[in-house]
């Protein structure tokens, strides 16, 4: 399979090459491994190193250029008209204060003040990458899937724009542009409304044993990528360190994304800027609880019945017709 | 006695819990807002994702358990006396393939299943094809009359 070809084809080079310019710190070692043996990846962001240059969305922008919808317009129009919206941001690439198709990845900030100090802190803010990802689990196309590597990421020749991923997510993260793949070529006015856009934590890039181009391009270092284990153990060395606060590692039943912060996380959430394409960064209980108890129970069920038919329990109860006896 | 095993009880709780998946399961599709399903006075839970996934889940597993229970009546007995009809075969295969390709979706949503994004993508579209396929062989029972799953055997009623 393509896929399996692609990891086993991991260029060590290029990886090497990667570290070599400036990211020698932001991959830790192993990273290269375990990436090729489809191991677990996690980033880890010290927002207290983050200076809000940008350079890392205008990176995003860069290496994700040629993969931003170029919608043709007019739009076929979506019935009922009343009730689905056109969800157009081709003529406002621009905006880079929230996620957009266009933008995945934005600096939050928040001015606090935690225990007689002042801070404003950078939170560089895009998909969390789940680690039971309820937009892949609940995509009812299959469009948006998780890989080995821990990268959840929309397909957008199957997405159809429903926008579900975006409404199951914690976050809602995913950002819809109207006019755009599948549905066009099916039932436009009646299914379908374009695609959804996120981060995919440059898939592609880490394929070919690149960085991440926001990892890469920022000059405080303040995201590393590396196999799931260590980024935890990190993460807890530097919280400690600060005595800081982590967001991320349990929040939705364990994310990709650690984030650590000299002040609690319920603080910045208070004073970030929130709404749309801007998230919140309270505690997230596991979206997917319910279903993985109900998935024990299923897989008692066909057994407890094939026993239960075996030995005709029931049958009279049900005044069965095909009881022997009868 | 009856022309067929199953009760009318059995053929109820079967209609029902097929009802509930296929309705549960479309409604997983954006569907119930964009259609004003969600406004209909007391429908509001159809916009609910998790909701409706939990209702699936759940008729899911009734339907896997009832399902045990009829293979393990058919072969503790009911095979010797009772014979599928075409239409049942083919209505109980789509059932069968629907219940597999449900399975393992259920399964992958588990925290530490590993699937790849293509063998999810053909998963899921396969099972909503199944669901359609079971709509259109269902309706196809009921206009040509063969509605039985199964019959005694030597009577020549519901054959096809
Ligand atoms: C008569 C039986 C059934 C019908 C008509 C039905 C129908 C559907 C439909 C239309 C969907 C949405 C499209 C898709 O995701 O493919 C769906 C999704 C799903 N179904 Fe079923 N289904 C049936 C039985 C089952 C069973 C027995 C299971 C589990 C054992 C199951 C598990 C699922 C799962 C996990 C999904 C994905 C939902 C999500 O997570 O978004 N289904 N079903
Ligand atoms: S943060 Fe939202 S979009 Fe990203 S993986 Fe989690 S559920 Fe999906
Ligand atoms: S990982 Fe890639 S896609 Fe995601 S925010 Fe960084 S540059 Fe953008
Ligand atoms: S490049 Fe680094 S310092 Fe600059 S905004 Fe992004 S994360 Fe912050």
């Amino acid at each position: 399979m393509s896929k399996k070809h692609k990891q086993a084809g991991l260029n060590r080079r290029k990886f090497l090459k990667a570290v070599g310019i400036g990211g020698a710190a932001a991959m830790l070692p192993g990273t290269v491994r375990a990436a090729r043996k489809g191991v677990e990846l996690a980033t880890l962001l010290d927002i207290s190193k983050c200076i809000a240059c940008g350079e890392c969305v205008y990176a995003c922008r860069d290496v994700n250029a040629d993969r931003y919808p170029e919608p043709k317009k007019p739009y076929p129009t979506m019935y009922p008209t009343g009730r689905v919206k056109v969800a157009d941001w081709s003529d406002r690439r621009d905006v880079d204060d929230r996620l957009t198709p266009y933008n995945w990845l934005f600096i939050q900030t928040s001015a606090v003040e935690y225990e007689g100090r002042e801070y404003e802190l950078n939170i560089p803010r895009r998909c969390m990458h789940c680690q039971n990802a309820p937009c892949a689990n609940l995509c009812p196309f299959g469009a948006c899937g998780t890989d080995e590597q821990g990268i959840t990421f929309i397909n957008d020749q199957v997405c159809m724009g429903g926008s579900k991923c975006r409404s199951v997510c914690p976050w809602n993260v995913p950002q819809r542009q109207t006019g755009v793949g599948l549905y066009r070529h099916l039932l436009p006015n009646f299914a379908g409304n374009g695609v959804m856009y996120k981060c995919d934590r440059c898939r592609a890039r880490i394929a070919e044993g690149e960085l991440p181009g926001c990892i890469e391009a920022c000059p405080e270092d303040v995201q590393i990528i590396g196999p799931r284990d260590e980024i935890v153990r990190k993460a807890h060395e530097l919280a400690d360190s600060m005595n800081g606060f982590i967001y991320g590692e349990n929040e939705n039943g364990g994310t990709n994304t650690l984030y650590v912060s000299p002040v609690p996380f319920e603080l910045l959430d208070a004073a970030a800027d929130k709404g749309p394409g801007r998230p919140h960064l309270k505690p997230v209980a596991d979206s997917m609880a319910e279903a993985n108890n109900l998935t024990e129970a299923a897989l008692v069920a066909p057994f407890a019945g094939l026993v239960a038919g075996a030995l005709g329990i029931g049958a009279k109860l049900l005044a069965d017709g095909g009881d022997d006896d009868e | 006695m009856n022309r067929t095993p199953v009760s009318p009880w059995i053929g109820r709780v079967f209609i029902l819990l097929v009802a509930v998946l296929a309705v549960t399961g479309m409604l997983q599709m954006p569907l119930a807002k964009r259609y004003y399903v969600t406004m209909v006075p007391g429908l509001g839970w159809t916009g609910d994702y998790y909701l409706t996934h939990v209702l699936h889940y759940v008729a899911a597993i009734g339907l896997m358990a009832l399902s045990g229970y009829l293979v393990g009546r058919w072969f503790a007995g009911w095979r010797n006396r009772f014979r599928l009809s075409r239409s049942g075969i083919v209505r109980l295969a789509i059932v069968t393939a629907l219940i597999l390709t449900g399975a393992a979706r259920m399964y992958k949503n588990l925290p530490d299943a590993a699937f790849g994004p293509l063998e999810t993508m053909l998963l899921d579209l396969g099972h909503l094809g199944l669901a359609g396929a079971l709509g259109i062989a269902a309706l196809a029972a009921r206009f040509s009359g063969s509605r039985a799953y199964a019959s005694l055997r030597g009577s020549t009623r519901n054959r096809r």
